[in-house]
């Protein structure tokens, strides 16, 4: 199922998590293909590295739809990084931080970015913002 | 931060678990090296996808960092052993421009092995006869350019 207005998680929520609950990328549809194709990207920590920073960079013109696949529901966003074509699927997910004296033995959770697609277009699609993207 | 007990956001079927296993293998520096097995990564029961957060990457990058400067260390020591039946250390120092007693540091590990000076070892190991023609030529460079002998430099960073 799609829609094509505004995201489900707004970019405000997205930085707010960003912020407290960090990123988390998946191995084969994000990290691999960011190490495999981005300049400087060479292992891990730099892939995510790299990805927070598109993430917290994205406009509200970067959106292009939202899907909903099982449970979870995901916003994509389509940029172009050094002159090339990018496919983001993120959505927002709970985890748990440590216990603190102030949280009275409840276990406190935060949202956390989850970037479940981060590389190449594999097919076209086009953002609110006009840009249409391509496969390489 | 503890990621709660989740669905796979990518099939929706499986539950992730940290797991360790061997065969996991990942380009790392542009080296395909496998993950440790004792490393645990929160991974899809079902279609096998792995997620990382800062600090699984860290964890795994640290101890991928390791293997490979083990192996960087391993190549230049077994090619070391085969250059120095041509020429002493102190030569191969003065020619790549380091400072007198850098192999003795890499040997010992108190300076690391960087990935180009292992690649360099390894092909001068594999071909000595050029290492030979080489330090012919600065030997002889060196005599025309008495009585202040200019000190033979080999473009190379350390």
């Amino acid at each position: 199922m799609t829609s094509k207005r505004a995201p489900h998680w707004s970019l405000r929520q997205v930085s707010t998590a960003l912020r407290k609950g960090g990123i988390e990328l998946t191995q084969t549809r994000a990290i691999d293909p960011l190490v495999r194709h981005e300049l400087g990207v060479t292992d891990r920590t730099s892939a995510i590295a790299h990805a927070k920073q598109i993430v917290a960079s994205l406009k509200g013109t970067d959106f292009s739809h939202t899907v909903q696949a099982m449970q979870s529901i995901s916003d994509v966003y389509g940029v172009q990084i050094s002159g090339r074509d990018w496919w983001i699927k993120l959505t927002l997910q709970e985890v748990e931080v440590k216990a603190t004296d102030k949280t009275k033995g409840k276990r406190p959770t935060h949202k956390q970015v989850l970037v479940v697609s981060f590389h190449p277009p594999e097919r076209e699609f086009k953002t609110v913002g006009g840009l249409e993207l391509k496969p390489w | 931060m503890v990621t709660k007990e989740r669905s796979c956001p990518v099939c929706g079927e499986g539950t992730i678990t940290p797991t360790g296993e061997p065969g996991r293998m990942v380009e790392h520096h542009g080296v395909r090296l496998e993950i440790p097995e004792d490393v645990k990564i929160p991974e899809c029961s079902h279609c096998g996808e792995r997620f990382f957060d800062e600090a699984t990457a860290k964890l795994v990058d640290t101890r991928l960092d390791n293997i490979l400067e083990d192996r960087r260390h391993a190549v230049f020591v077994k090619a070391l052993e085969r250059v120095e039946r041509l020429t002493t250390r102190g030569k191969l120092e003065t020619l790549l421009d380091w400072s007198p007693g850098y192999i003795s540091k890499m040997i010992a590990r108190r300076k690391k092995v960087e990935h180009r000076t292992a690649v360099l070892f390894d092909l001068i190991a594999a071909d000595p006869g050029r290492l030979s023609h080489v330090l012919e030529e600065l030997e002889d460079d060196s005599i025309a350019a008495s009585p202040t002998p200019k000190r033979p430099k080999l473009q190379m960073a350390k």
